[in-house]
């Protein structure tokens, strides 16, 4: 076959959940050496689709054939035989077993009934090599950073013979310089190989860079597809969520007032190195780095999850004690974490359990739970920031990977913190919902909340920041207002620690000028 | 561009140094019951009067209860745990009593009876196993309790089978094979062999084998499993009816080394199995260890009871040392874990 050619059919697919028919009568083709990017807001039914193709659920109605045959997948397997491979929405890593078996992991190479260890990992290296990642096979995946163990997911699809690879939101924990590997990766596959991609990604602008074919769908029906070259991105923004986007960030400006939380010299050996900053009320505080630079790992450590060796938070004037989270959500810190499966959510209990958590004590009289008030607090942020799901009572492993997210940003939001500390808050967002959040945020550091937001997009950090301190491997690099002035580039260059500029930092505590040491 | 280039080139020789370091960490902490070992036996040797002379009963003993350990490492490798392990041994050391009884009584072939009533013993084995297995991974029942009730059922089993606490074999052909001292080497008996030949094969197997790989794939990240085409369902309940049978073998095993079946051994076998293989080194969670990570649990466990037999130690003050002693391990390792990658 010939690149072009189309070898994958799905038509009118349906998959009805209790309460969702996820997938509508969705129909796609796929063709070899092409790429085809789908696009849709969470809980579109992006990735409902995907695990149809892949054997992970069966459909409820329509056909799916491949090469004009119709296919019906009992497991993934089968899928996988059949030239299909997926790197799915969740990391699926096995963390204990070392970086070779990961990538043939369910398909090791066989010298007859014996696993042939040595061709393992001589191909591993080989996909290794061809990932651009220097690490030895025999590493164990659960020490890689998370952008490492996306990249090995990626490669364990190219130990497969597949014929298409789909990617459900793979660039979302992986670093720029990751991202721009695996796009060379993709563009190998699809020029030499002749391999067809599906590739999801709520990062528009990649969408438009990687794709030569976009398909949009909504609440599970297919709203438009065609070539990449006929959209533009404001109509594909416009497909996606039904109504024009104006503005994406929406910043209003708010009243900066007292210092709310005061950071000094904070330091933990080895992760970071004397942190200072001060956020005052009604300002939101930008924390900008790459990956790895230690942002996260200084948020966990003022809320107190990690210990840290030196330095002091102060809180409202009051010095916290480190290493107390639960103190810390009573003195009014709220922190949502980057790692939403692990850190932030209970996936087996309510959504409306889930957002309420913190926010228990508020909302009960003598231990017990005022119903009502929980109810109607969590009805509130499910409007607000239109959280996808049948009902509050939903379990939130039930949902799709961005109202996942979207439940742990409302409890937090919920709490009604004096600060409150977003780690990468729209990662896997859709863009409507995104506005929503940053609009949310400008609300609340306008009634005066100190807001703290750490994230990896440069345009997050202009949209929707008062400053932004750049972080540089644990250290404090810059600390800049965000004015029509400041350039994405000189923000860049202080997160990769080339420059320094601490033109913002309050009190004048060491006011330089704007220096170049690259 | 070019500055990311310069910088992704840092953090990669940054990064590699790192996990270098990590892995070394990880080395140690993992196999850290081999520096265990060899300081409990410097200890003995150097500082136990009378170790010199008594030493070979761990290799003996070892044996004895060694090949059930392995069985329950299957299972707990996988993520799962079986607590039915001592009574399962026990009623299939029953079962190969009242097979061997039997047919020494009507045909006078001892070698037949050891034959067939070893058959008898691993089929038992194998079916308890099964047993728990369906109701585990078919019926969804959580292991613990699921093991916890069939042991209770295994005992029942035992009683009602043997009828007496005490069930000798009618002509004790098997101890002295059992028992027979290699190259007039006492530590070196038929026994010590099979166990040994049980450890290499399941280091084999796991190590070599597709479906003996699936188990710490399994018992590490289940969906992963899943997604790759591995059922979780099937190879846990493999692991069980494989523990089951490897139990099976323990209860023959403790007859070949008494010459009975002994009720009371259902119980001795307790929760002996779990602690050698957690002071091995594999994790409670799943996904970590290998057989020798067992052997070398099982050689710990048996030198701290040959040692303080050998100072005539009380069975309670054994009892006290070997809790303290896995509590320090767990510890060791939760200690080792924080500081090494943050994980
Ligand atoms: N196992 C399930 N049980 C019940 N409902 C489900 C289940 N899986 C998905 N859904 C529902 O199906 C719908 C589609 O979800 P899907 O995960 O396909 O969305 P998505 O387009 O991938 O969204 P995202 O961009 O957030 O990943 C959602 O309303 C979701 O709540
Ligand atoms: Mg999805």
């Amino acid at each position: 076959m010939s690149r072009g050619d189309i070898f994958i059919e799905l038509d009118d697919i349906v998959k009805v959940f209790p309460g969702v028919r996820a997938l509508d009568g969705v129909s796609i083709k796929i063709a070899e050496g092409k790429v085809h990017a789908l696009c849709g807001e969470n809980g579109a039914g992006k990735s409902t689709l995907i695990k149809v193709m892949t054997g992970v659920h069966a459909r409820d109605g329509g056909d799916y054939r491949i090469d004009g045959k119709t296919v019906n997948f009992k497991s993934t397997k089968e899928a996988i035989d059949a030239g299909v491979s997926c790197v799915y929405q969740e990391l699926s890593i096995a963390p204990q077993l070392d970086v070779a078996k990961n990538l043939f992991i369910g398909n090791l190479p066989m010298k007859g009934h014996i696993i042939d260890h040595k061709t393992l990992y001589e191909k591993s290296e080989e996909i290794l090599k061809f990932l651009e990642m220097d690490i030895s096979p025999h590493m164990i995946a659960g020490d890689l950073s998370v952008g490492q163990q996306q990249m090995i997911e990626i490669g364990r699809a190219l130990t497969r013979n597949a014929r298409l690879i789909i990617m459900d939101e793979p660039t979302s924990s992986l670093s720029e310089a990751e991202t721009d590997t695996l796009f060379k990766v993709i563009k190998t596959l699809v020029e030499d190989r002749n391999m067809a991609i599906i590739y999801i990604s709520h990062k528009l602008d990649e969408v438009m860079e990687l794709a030569d074919w976009i398909t949009v769908i909504r609440d599970g029906k297919n709203i438009i597809s065609k070539a990449k070259t006929d959209f533009t991105q404001a109509e594909l923004v416009k497909n996606m969520i039904g109504r024009p986007l104006e503005n994406l960030y929406m910043k209003e400006p708010a009243e900066i007032t007292d210092t709310m939380l005061e950071v000094n010299h904070l330091t933990r050996d080895g992760v970071f190195d004397d942190i200072s900053f001060k956020v005052r009320k009604g300002e939101v505080v930008g924390f900008f780095g790459l990956v790895g630079a230690g942002r996260s790992e200084i948020m966990r450590a003022i809320f107190g999850v990690d210990k840290y060796n030196s330095g002091e938070v102060i809180l409202d004037g009051k010095k916290l004690k480190g290493g107390d989270p639960a103190k810390a959500i009573e003195n009014g810190i709220g922190f949502c974490t980057e790692d939403r499966k692990k850190e932030g959510l209970a996936l087996k209990i309510s959504i409306l359990s889930n957002m309420t958590l913190v926010k228990l004590k508020a909302l009960s009289h003598g231990g017990v739970v005022d119903r009502v008030a929980q109810r109607r607090a969590a009805d509130k942020y499910m409007k607000s920031i239109s959280i996808k799901a049948p009902s509050v009572n939903q379990l939130v492993g039930n949902l799709s990977g961005g109202n996942q997210q979207k439940v742990v940003v409302a409890k937090w939001l919920l709490m009604d913190p004096k600060v409150l500390i977003v780690d990468e808050p729209t990662r896997g967002i859709d863009v409507g919902s995104k506005s929503e959040i940053y609009s949310i945020l400008s609300d609340l550091a306008k009634q005066g909340m100190a807001i703290i937001v750490v994230s990896s997009e440069v345009e997050e950090i202009m949209g929707v920041c008062d400053k932004v301190i750049t972080i540089a491997e644990g250290k404090k690099t810059g600390e800049m207002a965000i004015t029509p002035e400041l350039t994405r580039e000189h923000i860049l260059s202080c997160a990769l620690g080339t420059e320094t500029d601490f033109s913002a930092e309050t009190d004048g505590e060491k006011k330089e000028e704007v220096k170049e040491n690259g | 561009m070019e500055e990311k280039g310069v910088k992704k080139e840092a953090a990669a020789a940054e990064n590699a140094v790192d996990l270098k370091k990590i892995q070394r960490v990880r080395f140690l902490k993992d196999n850290n019951s081999i520096l265990i070992l060899v300081a409990l036996l410097f200890v003995a040797f150097i500082g136990v009067d009378g170790f010199t002379g008594s030493w070979y009963n761990v290799a003996l003993y070892s044996a004895e209860y060694g090949i059930c350990c392995l069985g329950l490492a299957l299972v707990m490798i996988c993520g799962n745990i079986d607590l039915s392990v001592g009574y399962n041994a026990a009623f299939c050391g029953v079962m190969f009593v009242i097979t061997f009884n039997h047919i020494y009584n009507s045909t006078g072939n001892s070698a037949l009876g050891i034959i067939v009533g070893l058959i008898v013993a691993l089929i038992t084995g194998g079916v308890l196993g099964a047993f728990n297995g369906v109701i585990i991974t078919k019926v969804g029942v959580s292991p613990l309790i699921a093991t916890i009730a069939t042991n209770y059922i295994y005992e029942g089993l035992v009683m009602n089978f043997a009828k007496t606490s005490f069930a000798p074999v009618n002509k004790d052909a098997i101890t002295p094979i059992a028992k027979y001292q290699i190259f007039g080497l006492r530590w070196l008996t038929p026994m010590v062999i099979i166990f040994l030949l049980f450890v290499l094969g399941t280091y084999l197997w796991m190590h070599y084998t597709r479906y003996g790989n699936r188990l710490h794939i399994v018992g590490d990240n289940p969906e992963a499993a899943e997604y790759a085409g591995i059922s979780v369902s099937k190879t846990a309940f493999t692991t069980f009816v494989l523990c089951g049978i490897m139990a099976g073998m323990t209860g023959f095993m403790m007859v070949a080394f008494s010459g009975a079946a002994i009720y009371t051994q259902g119980t001795t076998l307790g929760t002996f199995p779990i602690s050698c293989v957690i002071i091995g080194g594999v994790k409670m969670t799943g996904g970590k260890g290998t057989a020798v990570h067992v052997l070398l649990g099982v050689l710990i466990m048996r030198t701290v009871s040959t040692m303080m037999s050998t100072m005539f130690w009380s069975t309670n003050r054994v009892n006290l040392v070997t809790g303290l002693l896995l509590i320090a391990v767990l510890i060791a390792d939760r200690f080792t874990s924080t500081k090494s990658a943050d994980e």
